[in-house]
C-alpha cells in the first residue's frame, strides 16, 4: 500500500511509519495527529492503523464478536418504539455505553451469539444459557448478589451488589480496617462514596478508576468483571456441564450451569474460568465465579464468587450518590476537572 | 421501518459488520469504546436507512455515518484513541473498499491472503507479529521474549507491518491513494 516516493520523502514517511507504530505498540495516550504532517504522511499512519486492526481480527480470537454485538442492537429493535428511543439515548455518549456494557456485565451476564439461540432454542447449550441469562439480567428487577472476593494482599474482601435491569448499581464494599464505602451507577453517572472525603461523581468511569486506586486503595470488582465477561464469547470456551452436584439444586429446579475456560494464549488479564448457575425456566443468575490461576500485580484478585441474596424491589435512591450519604456531605464532580488533578 | 427494510437492514448490517469492526479498531485504542460505537453506529444506521441510496454500497454508507461518531467522539477524549482526523479515517474506508477486491466472500475469507502474507514473511518478523497478536504481548514484556531493546522492537513491529502492507497491496493489484 506504500506509495513510490523520492529520497526526501521516503525519510519523512518513515518518519510517519515510526509514528504510527509508536501509537500503535504503546499503551500511553494518544497523541493528536501533529498538524505539520502532509497529507501523504497522515495516509501512511492510516495504512499502519489498519494494518493492525486487521492483524488482530486475523490472528486474535475468533471474530464472533461484532456479530454477537449488531444482535444487541437488533434485540433492541425487536422492541416498543419506547424502549428503542430509550436505548437511542443511551448510546449518546459514548461513555454512558460502556458504564451500560458494565452493568450488565457485574451481573455476570454475557454477550453470546443470540442466532445461534434463535435457530437452536429447542437445544439446551451454554450459549442458549448465556443469551437467556442475558435477556432476563437486562429486566428492571432489582437483584441483590453478595459478593466475596479473595484476594492474596488483604485475604478477603465482601461485598453486596445490588443490581436494577442494565442501567442501575449500587456496590457496597466492607472490609477490614474500616473499609467501607458504596460504588454505583445510576444510568447517566457513576459515583462513588467513601466512608471520609467527598462524594465522587463523573461519566468517565476511567478517571473514577483512578481516584479510587488513589483514595480508596481497594480493588474494583465491578471493572475487572465487566471486561472478563465482555469477551467471554470470544475468548472462552463454553460448555453446559451435565454433572449435577447438590449445590446445584434450587427449590427443587436444576440449575443451568455453564463453565467457560479461557482459550490459551490469550488475555492474560482475565480469569482462566468462569462458571455461573441460573435458574432454567428465567435464566436469573443464582451464582457465578470468576477465577484467576496467575496473578497479575495491578488485578491481584484471585477468585470472585456471586450468590443471589433475593430480588425484594430497592428503593430507587439506592441506586443515587444522595442515597448514601447526609445532604451537606461535600460532592467532586471530576467532569469539570481537567485530567490529571486530584 | 417495514419489516423487509429492518431484514434488508439485518442482511447489510451482518455483511458489513466485520469492515466496520476493523474500522473502528483502526483508530480506537479502548476496546470497550470500539463496541460501543459499533453499536451506536449499527443504530444511527438503522435509524437513517431510509436515507440509504441502494444503487451505492451499503459499506462505505455505514462507515461514513462511524466516521462521524469517531470523530465527535474523539474531540470529547482523545486518549482513548490511537491517532485519528478525517484524513486518516478516509484513508481507511478507501482501503477497506480496496480489501473488497480480494477473493473471497467475507472479510475471513479476504484475510486468508494475509495470513499467505504472513506465512511468507521472514521468521524474525513472522514470530515478532505472532507474539504481538497471538499471544498479545506489547512492550517491555515483548521485548524480552525477542531479546531486543524496546525501540528495535517497534521497528521490527514496524517493519513487520510494512512488509505486509507492501504484500497485500501486491495481491489487491495498483491502487491510488484518496
Amino acid at each position: 500500500m506504500a506509495e513510490s516516493m523520492n529520497p526526501d520523502d521516503e525519510i519523512r514517511s518513515t518518519d510517519a511509519a515510526a509514528r504510527a507504530s509508536d501509537s500503535i505498540d504503546s499503551d500511553d495516550s494518544s497523541q493528536p495527529v501533529d498538524s505539520s504532517l502532509s497529507a501523504d504522511d497522515r495516509r501512511m499512519i492510516a495504512d499502519h492503523l489498519l494494518m493492525n486492526a486487521l492483524l488482530i481480527r486475523t490472528l486474535s480470537p475468533p471474530p464472533a464478536g461484532d456479530q454477537a454485538l449488531l444482535n444487541d442492537v437488533l434485540y433492541q429493535l425487536d422492541r416498543p418504539v419506547s424502549s428503542r428511543k430509550q436505548l437511542a439515548t443511551k448510546v449518546v455518549s459514548a461513555g454512558r455505553r460502556w458504564l451500560i456494557s458494565s452493568l450488565s456485565i457485574a451481573a455476570g451476564l454475557a454477550a453470546v451469539v443470540s442466532l445461534w439461540f434463535v435457530t437452536e432454542a429447542n437445544t439446551p447449550s451454554a450459549l442458549a444459557a448465556v443469551e437467556q441469562a442475558r435477556i432476563e439480567a437486562r429486566r428492571p428487577i432489582d437483584r441483590h448478589y453478595q459478593i466475596k472476593l479473595d484476594l492474596p494482599a488483604i485475604k478477603s474482601l465482601d461485598a453486596d451488589l445490588y443490581l436494577r435491569g442494565d442501567d442501575r448499581l449500587a456496590l457496597h464494599l466492607a472490609g477490614p480496617l474500616d473499609v467501607s464505602a458504596w460504588l454505583g451507577i445510576n444510568g447517566d453517572e457513576a459515583w462513588f462514596v467513601p466512608r471520609i472525603g467527598p462524594a465522587i461523581v463523573t461519566k468517565d468511569v476511567d478517571r473514577m478508576q483512578e481516584r479510587l486506586e488513589d483514595l480508596a486503595s481497594m480493588p474494583i470488582p465491578m471493572l475487572n468483571i465487566t471486561r472478563v465477561l465482555d469477551t467471554i464469547e470470544r475468548d472462552y470456551e463454553l460448555t453446559l456441564a451435565s454433572d449435577h452436584s447438590a449445590q446445584e439444586f434450587v427449590d427443587g429446579q436444576v440449575l443451568q450451569h455453564v463453565r467457560a475456560v479461557k482459550r490459551s494464549g490469550f488475555r492474560p488479564l482475565l480469569p482462566e474460568r468462569i462458571e455461573f448457575w441460573s435458574q432454567p425456566d428465567s435464566g436469573v443468575i443464582v451464582r457465578m465465579t470468576l477465577v484467576w490461576t496467575e496473578l497479575v500485580d495491578k488485578l491481584a484478585v484471585r477468585r470472585v464468587e456471586f450468590l443471589l441474596a433475593d430480588q425484594k424491589t430497592q428503593e430507587t435512591d439506592l441506586y443515587e450518590h444522595s442515597g448514601h450519604h447526609a445532604p451537606e456531605f461535600p460532592v467532586l464532580r471530576l467532569d469539570g476537572i481537567p485530567a490529571g488533578k486530584k | 421501518m417495514t419489516a423487509s427494510s429492518k431484514d434488508l437492514f439485518e442482511i447489510l448490517a451482518r455483511e458489513h459488520a466485520p469492515m466496520l469492526m476493523v474500522y473502528l479498531r483502526s483508530v480506537i485504542r479502548d476496546a470497550s469504546m470500539v463496541d460501543d460505537l459499533f453499536q451506536e453506529t449499527m443504530l444511527t444506521a438503522w435509524r437513517i436507512i431510509d436515507t440509504f441510496d441502494r444503487t451505492r454500497p451499503f459499506g462505505p454508507w455505514l462507515r461514513g455515518i462511524a466516521g462521524k461518531l469517531v470523530l465527535a467522539h474523539y474531540r470529547k477524549d482523545a486518549r482513548r484513541f490511537v491517532q485519528c482526523d478525517e484524513v486518516i479515517l478516509g484513508q481507511i474506508d478507501y482501503r477497506l473498499e480496496s480489501l473488497q477486491q480480494l477473493s473471497g466472500d467475507t472479510l475471513d475469507e479476504k484475510l486468508d491472503h494475509l495470513k499467505e502474507c504472513l506465512a511468507n514473511l521472514p521468521a524474525t518478523y513472522r514470530t515478532a507479529v505472532e507474539l504481538r497478536y497471538k499471544e498479545e504481548l506489547k512492550g517491555q514484556s515483548l521485548a524480552d521474549r525477542l531479546e531486543l531493546t524496546l525501540e528495535n522492537t517497534k521497528k521490527r513491529l514496524q517493519r513487520a507491518r510494512q512488509r505486509l502492507l507492501e504484500c497485500i497491496e501486491r495481491k489487491i493489484g495498483p491502487v491510488s491513494s484518496v
